[in-house]
Formats: C-alpha cells, sequence, structure tokens
C-alpha cells in the first residue's frame, strides 16, 4: 500500500514541534543523526527527553533516505525532571567540584580561587 | 581535495563568523569542521549565550563594543531569528564590601564607552521583583543581553554558504603544509586541500593541532556544563550574573531559564568526550536559588556540557601563528567568546584581506606570550 | 480526604492517582493557560504530558501522585491554588551494596536473589505504592522514586515523584548497579494525537484501573495488533463501549498496520477529544482514544550508566547489550527484564534471578562451587523460560545478543 509522508503531525509532544519542520531541517541540512535534529530542531528537549519522540526523530532520517541507524538520542542527566531546590539541598556536601572552571583556575594563576580537583572516577562515556 | 583562497578550521561561532565575512567580501573561503555542528560537545553548543560588554579585561572591552555595534544589525544581516534579546544585564553583589571595587569597575568600563551604571538593590529589584533581598547592589548595563549560540552559529554557517563558502564537514584539519614557511595546504583525512591562508578557529582542538605544527601557545581546553528549565511564564528580562558565585542566569524565549557560569564537566577532550557531573548541577541550581528563591519549584529538565578553550591570561589569541606565514589562529576564548564572534570575524577577514592585523585585534596577538616567556 | 484542584473541592477515591482523579472530575485538559491542551497520555510516569504544579513545585506528573489528604494542584505554568514551594528538606545520601532500578518481575527477583545471598539492597520504583500482587521482599524498596541521575561509583540520584512525601535519599553510593526499567511505548503520529483523551494503551489501563472510566464512556482503539485487543477487552469489561477498532492510516510517522481499511486518520477535539476520523469519511465520536504501536525496550538509564546497547528489532529495538549472565559491558552493572529484549514476565523474573546472583558472586557474596552451581541452575532456569518466548523473532534476536557479546572488544 501507498505510504504516504504526513508532514502535518506534531512530533514534539513536549514543545509542539512539526513534522514538517523536522523533515525540513533533515533535508536543509543533509542531517544523519537523531542529536543533529535535536540539537538543531530543539526536538527532544523537553520534559520527555527523547522518551516519546525519539522513534520520530528516526522515522524523519529513514524517511529521508539516512542508511546508517541514526539513533539513539545520547542521554544525559537529568533523566526526570528534578525541582532546582531539591538540587539546591545537596548541594553542601563535599562534592565535587569545589569552584568554577576559568582560565585562571585551569592554568593555576589565580590564588584564594578554589581550585579545580577532579580524581577520575571511572570510565568517560 | 579542490583549492581555497582560504581554508578556516572550526565551524564554531568564531569560524562561522569568519568564513562568512571572508565569502561576502568575495574570497574563496572553505569551512571545514571534524563533526556535524551542532551536534557534539563542542563550545559554540556549550555557551551560555550572554552577549555582554561589561566585565571584560582589557582589550576585550573594546571588541565587545564593536560586537554590539554589529549585533543590533546582525538579525537583519543574516536574515535569520536568532533569538538576539537585549534587556540588559545585572552583575550583582551581596556585600557592601564589594561596593568600591564594583565602582572602580564600572568607572573604568564608562571611561571605555560603556552605558554601564552602578544600580542599588532596590533598582535591580524593580526589574527582577523575586532578586534575592540579599543583592545590595550590581552594575546594569542596559545594552547587554543574550542570544541563542546554535541558531547564531547556524545563521552564520548559512549566510557564508550564500556567498559561495564550501562547508566540509567530518573533514578534520590534521596537519599544515608549507614552503619556505608559507602555508600551502591544510591536510584532512581525505588528502590535502591547497590554499594560501588558514584560520585555526577550532575552539578546543586547537590546542593539539598547533601542538602539531610545532607552534604551542598557552591554550587549554576545558569542560563546562550547562542546564536549563522547563519553560516557565517570562519574568526575567535581563541576565543576571552575582559576583563571587558562579552564574549567568536568563530566560529565554520559550521561557525555559538557562543556567552557566562556568561550573565543569568532566571527559577526554582528545575524544571530545564529555559528562555531566551532578556536583554542578547541584551547586549552579544552590546559587540559582540563591539568588532567585522563587525558582526552587521549578525543574530541571536537561544539561549538556561542551569543550571550550582556555588561555593563560583568560584573553582571546587572534592573531599569526609564529613560523607560519598565511596561518592565525582565533581561540582561546575562555568562556567568553560568543559575544564577540560577529567584531572577530569581521576583524579577522579585514586582517586577512589587508595582509595585516587590524588595531582591535592587535592586542590579543599570540606574539604576547613570548614576551612574557609565559609556556604551555 | 480533602483536595483541592485550582482551589476548588476535586472529588476523590481512595487509591485514585490524580490524573485519574481530575479525568473522572471531566478535567481532561491540564495544559496551562498558554499552553495547547495536553492530558494524561503514557500513564507510567514517562511522557510528562500530565504534568501539574503540586506545593508549588512544577513539572510534577499526575499519573504517579496518589491522592492525600491535603493535596492542593494546579495547572501549570502558574499553579494557582497549588501552594508556594515548601522547603526542600536537606538531601540525604544512603548506602547500599546494590542499587536496583525498577521493581518489576526483573528488579524484584533481582533484589530477592541479592538479599538472599546477604546484600544490602536499594530498589527504586516511579510507581507510588507496590503493585497488587508484588512479591514480598527484604530489600528497601522507594516507591515514588524518579531516578534522574547515575555516575560512576555507582552514585544513584533520586527525586520523589509527589513533592510533599517524604523523599527517597537524594544520593545513593552503591556498589553494584542492576537496571530494570522496563519498556517504552511507541508513539502513534495521527494529526491530533497530542490533544488530551487521546491515550496509550497503560494509559487506558491506568484510567481503568483507578476507577476512573465511566460506564459506558465511548471508546475508539486505533491498531489492531493483540495488544489493542487484549486493551479493548478489558476496557469492555470495565464498562466502556468500544466504538471502533481500526488501524492507523500508514505514513512516514506510523508504520504500515495489517489490514484493510477504514484506517484511522486523525483526532478532532478543541480542548479534548471529540471524535476520531476515518479514512471512509466518518468522525466517530469518542472520549477516549487509544493509540497503540507496540513497545520498545527502555534504555535510557544504561546508556546513562555508560553500558552498551545495541539495535536488534527482533529484541523491540534499542537494547542493553549483555553477557549471558546478564552482566553489562560497564564493571558492576547488570541489567534484566524488558530493557534486554521485549519479553515475557517469567523471562524477565527468570533473568532478574540470574542477574541478581551473578552480581552477587561480582561482589564476593557468593563464592565457591556452591555459586557456581547455583548460578547455573539459574542459567538452566533462565534457558527454559526463554523457550515460552513466542514473540516472532525473538530467539533470533537472542542469537545475535549472544553474538554480540561474543565480539565484544575487550
Amino acid at each position: 500500500m501507498e505510504v504516504e509522508p504526513l508532514t502535518d503531525v506534531v512530533v514534539c509532544r513536549c514543545q509542539g514541534i512539526g513534522g514538517a519542520e523536522v523533515l525540513e531541517a533533515v533535508a536543509t541540512h543533509g542531517l544523519a543523526t537523531c542529536d543533529q535534529v535535536k540539537k538543531l530542531t530543539g526536538a527532544g528537549m523537553g520534559p520527555c527527553q527523547g522518551r516519546v519522540c525519539g522513534p520520530l526523530l528516526r522515522s524523519a532520517l529513514l524517511a529521508a533516505g539516512v542508511r546508517e541507524e541514526p539513533g539513539p538520542l545520547r542521554v544525559r542527566p537529568p533523566l526526570r525532571l528534578v525541582a532546582m531546590g531539591l538540587l539546591a539541598a545537596g548541594a553542601e556536601s563535599l562534592d565535587q567540584p569545589r569552584g568554577t572552571v576559568s582560565a585562571k583556575v585551569l592554568w593555576g594563576l589565580s590564588e584564594g580561587d578554589a581550585t579545580l580537583t577532579l580524581e577520575p572516577e571511572g570510565p568517560s562515556k | 581535495m579542490k583549492p581555497a583562497d582560504v581554508v578556516v578550521a572550526g565551524a564554531g561561532i568564531i569560524g562561522t563568523a569568519i568564513a562568512y565575512q571572508l565569502a561576502k567580501a568575495g574570497v574563496d573561503v572553505a569551512l571545514l569542521d571534524r563533526g556535524h555542528p551542532p551536534a557534539g560537545a563542542t563550545a559554540s553548543g556549550a555557551s551560555a549565550g550572554g552577549v555582554r560588554q561589561q566585565n571584560r579585561w582589557g582589550p576585550e572591552l573594546a571588541l565587545a563594543l564593536r560586537a554590539i555595534a554589529i549585533w543590533r544589525e546582525l538579525e537583519a544581516e543574516l536574515q535569520a531569528d536568532v533569538r538576539y534579546r537585549r534587556e540588559g544585564m545585572a552583575i550583582c553583589i551581596d556585600d557592601e564590601m564589594l561596593l568600591r571595587s564594583l565602582q572602580s569597575r564600572i568607572d573604568r568600563e564608562r571611561a571605555g564607552g560603556l552605558d554601564v551604571r552602578m544600580a542599588s538593590g532596590d533598582d535591580l529589584r524593580r526589574r527582577v521583583p523575586d532578586l534575592s533581598p540579599a543583592i545590595v547592589a550590581g552594575s546594569f548595563c542596559e545594552s547587554d543581553g543574550h542570544a541563542d549560540p546554535i541558531r547564531t552559529t547556524e545563521a552564520f554557517a548559512r549566510a557564508a554558504g550564500a556567498h559561495g563558502a564550501r562547508i566540509l564537514h567530518d573533514t578534520p584539519v590534521i596537519d599544515l603544509l608549507r614552503a619556505g614557511g608559507q602555508v600551502q595546504a591544510v591536510l584532512t583525512p581525505q588528502g590535502p586541500l591547497p590554499c594560501r591562508a588558514v584560520v585555526l578557529a577550532a575552539g578546543s582542538w586547537t590546542p593539539a593541532l598547533l601542538d602539531r605544527i610545532g607552534a604551542t601557545l598557552p591554550i587549554r581546553p576545558g569542560c563546562i556544563q550547562m542546564q536549563a528549565t522547563l519553560p516557565m511564564p517570562k519574568r526575567l528580562l535581563p541576565v543576571l550574573g552575582w559576583v563571587g558565585h558562579g552564574i549567568s542566569l536568563k530566560q529565554v524565549d520559550t521561557g525555559a531559564y538557562v543556567i552557566g557560569g562556568g561550573w565543569p564537566g568532566r571527559g577526554d577532550p582528545e575524544r571530545g568526550q564529555a559528562d555531566v557531573l551532578p556536583g554542578s548541577m547541584r551547586k549552579s541550581a544552590a546559587v540559582v536559588v540563591g539568588l532567585i528563591p522563587a525558582l526552587a519549584g521549578v525543574p530541571v529538565t536537561r544539561a549538556w556540557v561542551g569543550w571550550e578553550s582556555f588561555s593563560a591570561d583568560d584573553l582571546p589569541v587572534i592573531g599569526p601563528i609564529p613560523g607560519w606565514d598565511g596561518a592565525l589562529v582565533a581561540a582561546g576564548f575562555s568562556g567568553h567568546g560568543f559575544a564577540l564572534a560577529p567584531a572577530v570575524g569581521e576583524q579577522v577577514a579585514r586582517s586577512i584581506i589587508d595582509g595585516r592585523m587590524t588595531d582591535l585585534l592587535r592586542p590579543f596577538g599570540p606574539e604576547r606570550f613570548a614576551a612574557e616567556g609565559v609556556s604551555a | 480526604m480533602n483536595v483541592t484542584w485550582e482551589g476548588q473541592p476535586l472529588p476523590a477515591q481512595p487509591g485514585q492517582s490524580l490524573a485519574a482523579a481530575l479525568w473522572a472530575a471531566g478535567v481532561a485538559n491540564l495544559g496551562g493557560r498558554d499552553e495547547a491542551p495536553r492530558g494524561l497520555y503514557c500513564g507510567v510516569g514517562h511522557c510528562a504530558s500530565c504534568r501539574v504544579v503540586v506545593a508549588g513545585t512544577h513539572g510534577v506528573r499526575a499519573c504517579l501522585v496518589r491522592l492525600r489528604d491535603g493535596l492542593r494542584a494546579g495547572r501549570e505554568p502558574e499553579g494557582t491554588g497549588a501552594g508556594v514551594p515548601a522547603a526542600f528538606s536537606p538531601a540525604t545520601t544512603g548506602q547500599a551494596n546494590v542499587a536496583v532500578v525498577g521493581a518489576g518481575p526483573a528488579g524484584l527477583a533481582a533484589a530477592a536473589a541479592l538479599v538472599e545471598a546477604g546484600a544490602t539492597v536499594d530498589v527504586f520504583d516511579e510507581t507510588p505504592a507496590p503493585l497488587a500482587n508484588a512479591p514480598r521482599t527484604a530489600a528497601r524498596i522507594h516507591h515514588g522514586a524518579s531516578v534522574w541521575g547515575i555516575f560512576p561509583g555507582w552514585r544513584v540520584f533520586a527525586a520523589p515523584t509527589d513533592p510533599e512525601l517524604p523523599p527517597p535519599p537524594a544520593e545513593t553510593a552503591a556498589d553494584a548497579l542492576i537496571l530494570a526499567t522496563g519498556a517504552v511505548q511507541l508513539p502513534l503520529a495521527l494529526p491530533g494525537w497530542t490533544l488530551p483523551g487521546v491515550v496509550t494503551p497503560w494509559g487506558a489501563l491506568h484510567l481503568l484501573d483507578h476507577g476512573a472510566l465511566r460506564l459506558g464512556a465511548r471508546v475508539v482503539i486505533v491498531g489492531t495488533d493483540p495488544t489493542a485487543q487484549a486493551v479493548a477487552n478489558r476496557l469492555r469489561d470495565g464498562g466502556a463501549e468500544i466504538a471502533a477498532l481500526l488501524p492507523p492510516q500508514p505514513s512516514a510517522w506510523v508504520a504500515p498496520a495489517s489490514g484493510d481499511g477504514p484506517f484511522a486518520t486523525g483526532f478532532l477535539g478543541t480542548a479534548a477529544l471529540e471524535a476520531v476520523t476515518t479514512s471512509a469519511g466518518a468522525e466517530v465520536p469518542a472520549d477516549l482514544a487509544v493509540v497503540g504501536a507496540g513497545l520498545a525496550p527502555l534504555c535510557d538509564a544504561v546508556q546513562l550508566a555508560g553500558g552498551a546497547i545495541a539495535f536488534i528489532p527482533e529484541l523491540g529495538g534499542h537494547v542493553a547489550v549483555h553477557g549471558p549472565r546478564l552482566q553489562s559491558t560497564e564493571d558492576r552493572l547488570f541489567v534484566a527484564g524488558d530493557l534486554a529484549g521485549l519479553t515475557t514476565p517469567a523471562v524477565a523474573a527468570a533473568q532478574g534471578h540470574l542477574a541478581g546472583l551473578t552480581c552477587a558472586a561480582s561482589l564476593g557474596l557468593l563464592t565457591g562451587d556452591q555459586a557456581e552451581a547455583r548460578l547455573r541452575e539459574a542459567e538452566a532456569s533462565l534457558t527454559a523460560a526463554l523457550r515460552t518466548e513466542t514473540r516472532s523473532g525473538a530467539a533470533s534476536g537472542r542469537a545475535q545478543m549472544v553474538r554480540l557479546w561474543a565480539a565484544r572488544p575487550e
């Protein structure tokens, strides 16, 4: 049966981003991965973090003719919404880092700035 | 590979701005990137998007003033919506002991031509009603603001392409080739691309390339982290900073609060890998809640990280690479390059076309490190 | 029970979720004044379409909040009548030998095996209360706890799904981590699918199980696969009127469905669903539309932890790469259940049991010949359970995983 690309449909529920916009971005920029689509259109940046729309971004890329598997979306914390007050309530711990990054800190040129110490905790992904 | 007049290595905000200005002037430009921006843990992707003039050291102020003049017309010029908003920026203090140093910075900047002034805590709370009562004063600059770094980078790239620039993705510059001290080509995995000039604007990947060509400069990669909240009703117009606390807080068009401030992520710059640190999420959230307590109930939806290049003296490194005729570096923006990009693009392009660095750029030349004997 | 919505009393049945109570009271659109209409969709806390404001905290998923005396809630973003932010109590840190994410059959089986081996176990699950038929266990189970962060160490960060209930430990340090986060429902994107009243199968079952579906509610089922049929049967048994059961219109967004037309082509309504349009030109009035497009393994926690995933369509899509004893590619990380390949509860439980034993052995809690014997026994149970998998292609998918694991780079 004929499969017609239905462009008039919301693809990112969280932010109301439409399929037409996604398909246009893919075509205009020659996008090949879900992450590229996410960065350029913002789809997948809402509270569902791509859990719902990820497959639809994949469909867009496959419909555009991408051959290599375009997904999945890269995952970063937070996996779920977390209130800033809740995050802040844990900030007093002896958690790293002790301060912010700046040229002065990176080059150790500034006395009195919290020294940035980050011991490796494990493999980085 | 097809030759070009000028190769720009790095399609972040700096590289695209330079490529655009060169292409607009009729120069045959090839813009190369190791990946496919905006994807990837790049500085442009992790920029807080601040477009400020205040709180810049030394020669950056003049460059920033020139940049804002370009920013005012940028959306019209690039025919793009980059979400540029100019509602001011307030850098707050919560300690009256800091009033004097704040005032002296304000005086210095006003002398340099900037419309910045001292504002009392109450002045600031009239603009930002939810601002913590702990804030006693701040420096306020009307013409500071913010924009979307990904849209801006895309807009420059699009405009560069429209003026004839060639953009090659997934094409890293892995070496430079020269004859008799003059650049002949850049080397990529797909082979050499002949050119008569090259600009290394590869952000955190620049130091490795400089090492490779024997022109080590004191630039280091650093990983910075951002987070953003659920969209909320638009209440915050100015960008907020807070002396002594890592914070750059703004509310963007969607209503989300975007939180920066230099908190670090972690990872491996060589592989471009970067991870979010929970401590940075917590500590930057604590600063936000300290600045605007009413935001405690607003949730963070996402966090992201990117690699930036930091120079030994916190100033950008822009100028001819020692030992290489025809090769320029434009990196080391140290976390405050986004606002400057339109001016950097204009001035670097002019410098290449004229064959000498412009007045605005000369103070940023890499030769300053040789003079001071600062090693990498 | 005194429950208010936007400052007004909300009729409440004990045990209901806030989302269900709102639906029962005729409040389908949970979106704010300046937002497009939205409401309950996935029913399990994945989509956040049902987000509301509770006690001044924004982005609270109404499907994961149980009614309680004194609950005040309101719409995003102003949250009228929803109170001011409560003070956030200082974060607590917990410690356990093993953290388990997900209290379904796989997670609970893993926890039980570990507790029996002498491990301290913390289980985290987003559902507000234990399932009625969940097995009893000596593990600490934190219900209403959303794991939002997993960092090397391991360090597991959790947040409460209801901001006014005692929160789980903000951070738990664990020597090992077992991920059993299950599956996610695939989207079926037809025009109008974001309207309140268009829900997934689990969303429909959520309303049914929480007593929120009125007798005679008109339901249209979109999707003719066995899951859709099963949901239709349950809803019909629950008193709903199944007005139609249609395949969806195929498109780039909707995979071709089996069967001929008429197809469902879209959903109509202003603030909520009113009718389903068909390719035959009809508009079928409906109170609820159930859109089923199947499941996929939910591997986001695995990706966060750094475990490898691979695309194996026969197992449901992107799945967690694992060895024969359910170990992931990262040290002291194990997986079990749907996220290792869509499967049955029996297989999930057998995998959980084996993962728990493997984990216990890796921590030195099970040693020597006895350990090996128990592991072999658990492997045999799993092999037997796997023979009950009837999903087309499952065996081929499992074989691919075995080859993938054998070929992985060291």
